[in-house]
Order: structure tokens, then sequence, then C-alpha cells
């Protein structure tokens, strides 16, 4: 291991206070206090960082961690974050909990692009109908959808911009480059008191593998509320369930949030005052299907990317790498 | 800040042309922080270097949707996932790897004012999409708006971290379009592709870039562009080659003489210097050890000791290190250390440099000294 970087950190802690600190970004430290940021089983613990060189130090408990500031930024691997979660002795718990995995990506189109999407979407009133869940159960999900949208250039156009991303997406979440079968496209709008309770996105046979929603409003916004809330998960005996705990994604115009389809997530009431649909708060959601057989002929986006394959320099060396060995 | 980017593969070949950029970087002493992106499958190891942070990034060539080989693609690609993962803000300094500073870039850029080298090669005409002719016609099908006017640029590139990031998925998507889109044409894929789309992409996402004297090629005849660029053939006045960047597999002797002055001559001088010192120096050619900060000399019977911050211990130094330490004034490089104590033992230089710099590394690594290239 090398000597290692000097990290200046500025530590937000709840209500308001902060400290700063200078780490070696090989301390134990510095991984101990990501960690405790990633991991809300943590929360109890206590954290104790040295100041000044040592000669004072910073002592709170891990709930009251908010953010860290580094400077040069630190990119933290999950393995390193698992790592540090056992560097303290704790029980081993069958009940995991783990924070919500999502991205936010801003300015995702560019403007004209964006400008055309919103444009086709306030445009497009008379072609929205409402919003099914399997079981029909309208107190679960009150939005409108346009069930054809998928077949559209605009589908394609943001499905494709959506694909150019996916290895990118797929290592930062920590998850794995799938074969495609389907790139599902829909757009929707969110009208007063319409909303979508809290759900994942897969199924029994529904083989989603990453949920990706743009959103987009005209400006200046007219509707409040609609972020999107994702749920911290509880794992126990290999099921999931959502925690009570949640992060907020603020439904920003041109702004995608992506996070793997099992993810629990809620969209909440939007109250628009004018009524005026064009004030709606709309989004196309894009699903990434896993395929169950590889296909090295299936073609998405604009026709050019065969992604019914994973590419041998995308797949990882367990499970992935054996897909692509098995079809190239 | 100002991040000096550039991007590559883990390809024996790219080493020399990166280790040249890294010391035409720091002999400029260009502002701020050299970045090298690497293209790297997920089990090979990065390269190392002493002053470029090395950045390891999804391979994009071979196109993993389409198979195409173009190494360009791992440009955007690379870029897209540093500025996104790394969540960069400052000004980005594009350069390619073979390129070499002549002179430092310190103005920074503000969002929405990139700034970059003319390129009048890219296609101009009276019709087709963004005015490129009749052959880019399918780019009808893939962009919303194709009266715009793409920037005439290429690289070198200075440009605001969060226009950069707001271009680069778009730049790559037009880069796979316009090759997948000319595959079976007459001319085959398009080679420009890369420069092309980056120009599409700048308009689309609105982004004017002023022409600035960035960069210059070795072949051009004047030039004052701080950056050359060495992809062609460097020529003497009858017109021989005398260089070449595609043959030259890095560190024979080249004549600088051999070629009339300007751009060329200056990149073979360059390259012949750090040549020569890289020769005497190995890694450390280029450097220059100064005292770190704080550290502090003293005095035991007659023994040299060093007081070193954040170490409870005093290093003690035998009477070798201690003449090569008193030496160590950030003003001499290895090679000037090493003949400097050749003189006084009366030993070869080649007898000593092994020595000299095996003392400095540990004299680095203890925390009393610092390396600056210079």
């Amino acid at each position: 291991m090398s000597a290692g970087r000097e990290i200046r950190l500025r530590i937000q802690l709840a209500e308001g206070h902060s400290c700063e600190a200078t780490l070696n970004e090989n301390a134990v430290e510095l991984r101990t206090l990501y960690a405790a940021l990633a991991m809300p089983t943590r929360a109890n613990e206590l954290i104790q960082l040295p100041l000044d060189g040592g000669k004072s130090a910073c002592s709170f408990r891990a709930a009251q961690l908010v953010s860290i500031v580094s400077e040069p930024p630190v990119v933290v691997e999950a393995s390193t974050v698992e790592a540090a979660d056992h560097l303290t002795p704790r029980q081993e718990a069958a009940v995991r909990s783990r924070r919500a995995r999502y991205l936010v990506i801003d300015d995702f189109l560019c403007p004209l692009e964006h400008q055309d999407m919103l444009a086709l979407a306030t445009a497009s009133e008379k072609n929205f109908e409402a919003g099914t869940v399997d079981g029909d159960q309208p107190e679960h999900r009150q939005n409108l959808v346009i069930p054809t949208f998928g077949d559209s250039a605009h589908a394609r156009l943001i499905q494709n911009r959506v694909l150019v991303w996916y290895p990118l997406l797929a290592k930062a979440l920590g998850v794995d480059v799938v074969a495609l079968s389907m790139v599902e496209a829909q757009l929707t709008a969110a009208r007063s008191r319409q909303f979508y309770k809290l759900h994942s996105d897969v199924g029994p046979d529904c083989p989603r593998e990453l949920s990706c929603i743009y959103y987009m409003h005209r400006q200046p916004r007219g509707f409040v509320g609609g972020e999107l809330r994702l749920y911290d998960c509880v794992e126990e005996e290999g099921q999931s369930r959502p925690a009570d705990t949640f992060e907020v994604v603020d439904p920003v115009s041109n702004r995608l949030v992506v996070f793997p389809s099992g993810e629990f997530h809620e969209a909440v009431p939007v109250r628009c005052p004018s009524g005026d649909f064009a004030d709606s708060r709309f989004a196309i959601t894009i699903w990434l299907h896993r395929a169950a057989t590889p296909d090295p002929e299936a073609c998405f986006g604009w026709g050019h990317f065969r992604c019914g394959v994973v590419a041998p320099q995308l797949a990882r060396a367990d499970g992935a790498a054996r897909t692509a060995g098995r079809t190239r | 800040m100002i991040f000096t980017v550039f991007s590559t593969t883990a390809n024996e070949a790219m080493l020399w042309q990166s280790e040249l950029l890294e010391y035409s970087w720091g002999r400029v002493k260009q502002p701020g922080e050299l970045v090298r992106l690497v293209a790297i499958g997920p089990h090979q190891p990065l390269p190392r270097h002493r002053f470029a942070r090395v950045s390891g990034t999804l391979p994009w060539s071979p196109h993993p949707y389409t198979g195409d080989v173009y190494p360009p693609y791992n440009k955007a690609a690379s870029l897209l996932e540093w500025l996104f993962v790394e969540r960069i803000e400052g000004t980005i300094l594009l350069v390619e790897p073979d390129c070499v500073f002549r002179a430092p870039v310190a103005q920074e850029v503000e969002p929405g004012a990139a700034r970059a080298t003319a390129w009048p090669s890219l296609p101009r005409a009276a019709e087709g999409p963004f005015g490129l002719g009749p052959r880019f016609a399918f780019l009808e099908r893939f962009c919303v708006n194709r009266a715009l006017e793409p920037p005439c640029v290429t690289w070198p590139v200075l440009i605001h971290s969060s226009d950069l990031r707001k271009l680069a998925a778009r730049w790559l998507e037009l880069m796979s379009i316009l090759r997948a889109e000319t595959a079976h044409g007459a001319d085959g894929r398009l080679d420009d592709a890369d420069q092309i789309a980056y120009a599409i992409a700048a308009a689309e996402a609105d982004i004017p870039h002023a022409i600035a004297d960035l960069g210059a090629d070795t072949a051009a005849r004047q030039s004052e562009a701080p950056l050359l660029q060495y992809r062609r053939a460097i020529e003497s006045a009858r017109g021989e080659v005398v260089w070449d960047a595609g043959v030259y597999s890095g560190w024979d002797t080249v004549d600088p003489q051999a070629v009339a002055p300007g751009p060329g001559r200056d990149f073979l001088a360059l390259l012949e210097e750090y040549r020569a010192r890289r020769a005497v120096g190995g890694a450390l050619a280029f450097l220059r050890p100064r005292p770190r900060v704080g550290v502090r000399v003293g005095r035991v019977l007659d023994q040299t000791v060093l007081e070193i911050p954040g170490r409870s211990d005093t290093l003690a130094l035998n009477a070798s290190a201690a003449a090569i330490w008193e030496l160590c004034d950030g003003a001499r490089g290895l090679a000037d250390l090493t003949q400097e104590l050749a003189t006084r033992f009366e030993l070869a230089p080649d007898v000593m440099r092994l020595d000299v710099q095996q003392v400095i590394e540990r004299l680095e690594s203890a925390g009393a000294l610092d390396l600056e290239p210079g």
C-alpha cells in the first residue's frame, strides 16, 4: 500500500454541527467514517476523529453523521465499506439494513431534447390514460400513462442515451451488467393528488434489472410534492422489506434517477394548484429487463446497440463472465 | 483548479507517450493536477506515475454494443466516468496523449465559455444536417435540431467540468452513431467521428467554443502554442522524415538540429532532453529533491540527524547519506547531484548513480525530502 494522500474532510453533523479533519486515505478512521455513513446498522457506534495532528479529538454518534465533503474526492468501493464494517466487533445479525442505492444525473438530455420531450408530454393530454398495477388497486397508484410511448422516436432517443450510461451506472451501483431482453419505456403524468405508493419494480414474471426515472416539468414549476422516496432496505432471511427510513429525490426537470429495480420506492402525492395539465409532474420511466437467454441479435435504442449479450470487457469475473463466455 | 486530462489504454505503446507528457507537464510547472484515465479491464493492473493521478475506467473499445474497434470511444467514456464518479469541479484541459507542454496553460474558464484549438477539417457544406453535407443525412433521425452550427474545434480543449459533464454522454453516443451509420458507406467508418461528434454535442448542449491558440502540430512551421502534438512525422528541410511517432518505441537518440527551427525542433529538443536525463536517472530523471518544510537538521557526535515532522524518532544519516542530503537544495537534479558527488569522491558517475537514487528515495519515503519536477 502506498503512503497515501492526505484527505481534508468537512463533516456535517445533525442540527447544523460540523467539524473538519485531515486523514490519510489509508487510515482506518476514514473507512470507518464512510462505513458509518453507508450503513444505518452502525447508527449507535461512537466515532472519534483525531484533530490538529492528534492533539484533540472530535467524537460523535454515527447516527449524527449527515454528509462528508472530501478534498480530493474519495471514491469508496462497496468492498471497502464492507471491510470497514468488520473493523469493530459487533454481534452477527440475521437482520441487515442498508441504504437505498441510487444515482442522480442532472442535465441528462441536452436542452433541445429536453424541450422536445416536454412539449410532447404537454401536448399529449388526450393520449394519457389511468396507470394500473396488477390487481387493479387504485388506492396504490393514481397517475396517467401513455401505453404506446415505448414505440415512439422519443422513447428510442431516451432509451439509447440510457444505454450509453448503462455500463457506468451498473459499475457505480455495484451491480453486474447483464444481457438485456427489453428496454421498456413509459411516459407518465401526475396531476393533483396523484401518487404511486411504496413498491418495487420487480415481480415473479418481471425481470427488471434497472429502473430509470426522467423528470420533466415546465418552468416555473406548477406543482408541489411529487418527490421520489427511496427506502432503505432491511434484509432478513433472504427476504427484503423497506425500512422506515428513506432518501428523498426532488423531481427536478431534466434529471434522471437510477436505481436497481428491486429498491423500494414511492412517488408522493402531487399538488397542482392551477389544475392545468401542463403543470403536471411528467416522467419517463425506463426499465432495463434482464434476458433469460442471451441473444446476440437483439438491438435496442436507435437500433445500433446489441445489448442482448454482455461484452467481455464489461463482464465480471463471476456470473457475468460466464454469461459472456457462453454466448461469444 | 485546472485538471490536465488525457485518456489512454494500458497498452505498452502508451507508456513512453504518457511519461513524456508527464515530464513536460512538470517541466513547465503546469498548475493543477495531471490525470491519466486508463480504459482497463477488471483485473489488469493500473500503470503508475509519480505525478499523474491514474484513474481506471471501463474500456469502450471495442464498443461494448457494436464491437467497433475505435480507441476514441475510450476518451469520451473515460471522461464521462471520471467526471461522474469523482464529481470533478474546475477547468478541464483535455489533451491527447501524443502531445507535450511547451508552456503552461494557466487560464481557467467559466461554465459556458470553452476554448479550443481550431479544426479546419470539420466538413462544411451548404446542405445536410449541421451543414456537414449530404453524407451526414442520417443524422436527421437522431438529432432534434439539425440547423445548429457545430464549432470547428479539436483538442486541446479548455472547458469547465460542468460543461463537459453535460456533453460527454451525447458525444459518446454520437460517435457510436456516426461510426455505425457510415460502416457500409463507400468511404467506410468515419475516422473523424470523434471530433465531429464532439462538435455536434457541444452545439446541442449550447456550449460555445472560442478558438484559442492552445495546440499546434509539430509539422507546423511556426507556432507559439503551449501544447505540441506529434501525431505526424517530423521532416527535415529537405523533406526527409527525421522522426515518426508511429515507429518510435521510446528513448532512442534524436537529433533536433536536423529539423528547421519551429515546433518540430522544439518537440525533438524536449524529447532529447528527457531521453538524456532519463538515461542517467530513471524515474528520478526530472526531479529536484529539496528538504521538506519543517525538517530540522542537527549534528550529534559528528553525525547528521534529521528531525522530521510527524516522526517521534530522529533519522541519523551516515557520511554518504549526509553528503547527498547537503546537495538536495531544490536546484540540483539527480544527474547534477551524481556528478558533484562523483567528483568529490573521485568515482565514476555510473558507479554512484544507483546509490544516490536509493538514498534520495529513502529520504523521500521517510518524509525528509520532497521531489519536485524541474
